[in-house]
């Protein structure tokens, strides 16, 4: 595709997204009575306005008849905030290069080689701090990543950062501290496969 | 009748060590129901990586992880981690569930009745790998598939 098609193409996107958005802000509006209105635009952020309009009973019911899948997506979407921010938080690619001592470009190349996991939120990439111990990645973190190619980014850390029930209920975090290597890579291994609990 | 991959291969008859002990026996006609990467793996699968709880350690058999309920097989397979409330969609739809018939009933020893344990000892439950069993733990069921005969078939009526 030539630039000027893919500049085209975006700018077509955008104008499908801009007019769907607005009318799904207008179709919230229009249902949400005035306190539940004033309940969700006193969020402290734009996106956390929608994320509580659409918690609002009414609203929940109208979505629900279009996707009977919304309630459960927006979950989702809460449940991943939460994960992003467990165990310290993420930081972007230049904090990570510099507690690693190495280049923002050398955190590209990790990421992409797999060695570090990233999540990609919007147009940036940002990295769970708790991959990082001193000035140098967790011990076996790429061993383990490596064994958990085929799952995507957000399956990983949560991986990661809950308790599982093969590492008789340590997170995989905490048996890598506790130097149970063997054990976080069999865990990884079975990921996601059925076997007995 | 489907020709089923990874049959169990060339498997020992039940343990001798059971000939001292009287298992309770559990016969289930199925469906059983196994969630499996469709990109990778086939709906049977004896596996034999000793990563899996039942897994054989000395390799006597491969195991085959199924559940008679879509349930059980649903938190068998993605609740590894515990205080997991969600599943990704694109991790549901690489992960289709087969629903397994069996061509006559299967024998298991049933391990999680009362006393079930106890009646095959501490030293067979080291051999239990080599023998049909099935378990069932906070009301889940987890069955290891052996059949009667060596070779052993399923029929494979497609994902749902």
């Amino acid at each position: 595709m030539s630039r000027a098609l893919a500049l085209k193409s975006i700018g077509t996107e955008h104008t499908i997204f801009q007019r769907r958005a607005t009318r799904a802000v207008e179709n919230l509006i229009a249902t949400l009575d005035p306190t539940s209105l004033q309940e969700a635009a006193s969020a402290p952020t734009d996106i956390g306005v929608l994320f509580l309009a659409l918690q609002q009973p009414g609203v929940l019911g109208s979505v629900l008849e279009q996707d009977p899948l919304a309630e459960a997506k927006l979950r989702g979407q809460i449940r991943r905030k939460e994960l992003l921010e467990t165990e310290g938080g993420v930081i972007g690619p230049e904090e990570l290069g510099g507690l690693l001592g190495i280049t923002r470009q050398s955190v590209d190349k990790r990421r992409k080689a797999g060695t570090l996991l990233a999540l990609e939120i919007g147009t940036r990439f940002v990295y769970p701090v708790w991959q990082v111990e001193g000035n140098k990645t967790l011990d076996h973190l790429e061993q383990v990543l490596a064994a958990l190619k085929d799952h995507d980014a957000w399956r990983k850390l949560s991986f990661f950062v809950h308790g599982n029930i093969r590492l008789g209920g340590l997170s995989p975090l905490q048996a890598l501290r506790a130097g149970e290597y063997e054990d976080v890579l069999r865990a990884a291994r079975t990921l996601g496969e059925h076997g007995a609990a | 009748m489907t020709d089923v991959r990874n049959k169990p291969g060339d498997l020992p008859l039940p343990t001798q060590a059971l000939n001292r002990h009287k298992p309770i026996i559990a016969e289930l006609t199925g469906p059983f129901f196994r969630i499996y990467r469709a990109v990778q793996k086939s709906p049977i699968f004896f596996g034999k990586t000793l990563d899996y709880r039942f897994d054989s350690v000395a390799w006597a058999c491969g195991v085959l992880y199924a559940s008679p309920q879509l349930e059980g097989a649903f938190v068998e397979t993605f609740m590894q981690e515990l205080g997991r409330t969600s599943v990704s969609i694109p991790e549901l739809r690489d992960r289709p569930v087969a629903k397994i018939y069996t061509n006559r009933p299967l024998r298991f020893i049933d391990l999680c009745a009362k006393g079930g344990q106890m009646r095959l000892g501490p030293d067979s439950m080291g051999e239990s790998a080599q023998a049909p069993t099935l378990l069932r733990r906070r009301g889940r069921m987890h069955c290891e598939y052996i059949p009667h005969n060596r070779t052993g078939s399923c029929s494979l009526p497609g994902t749902i």
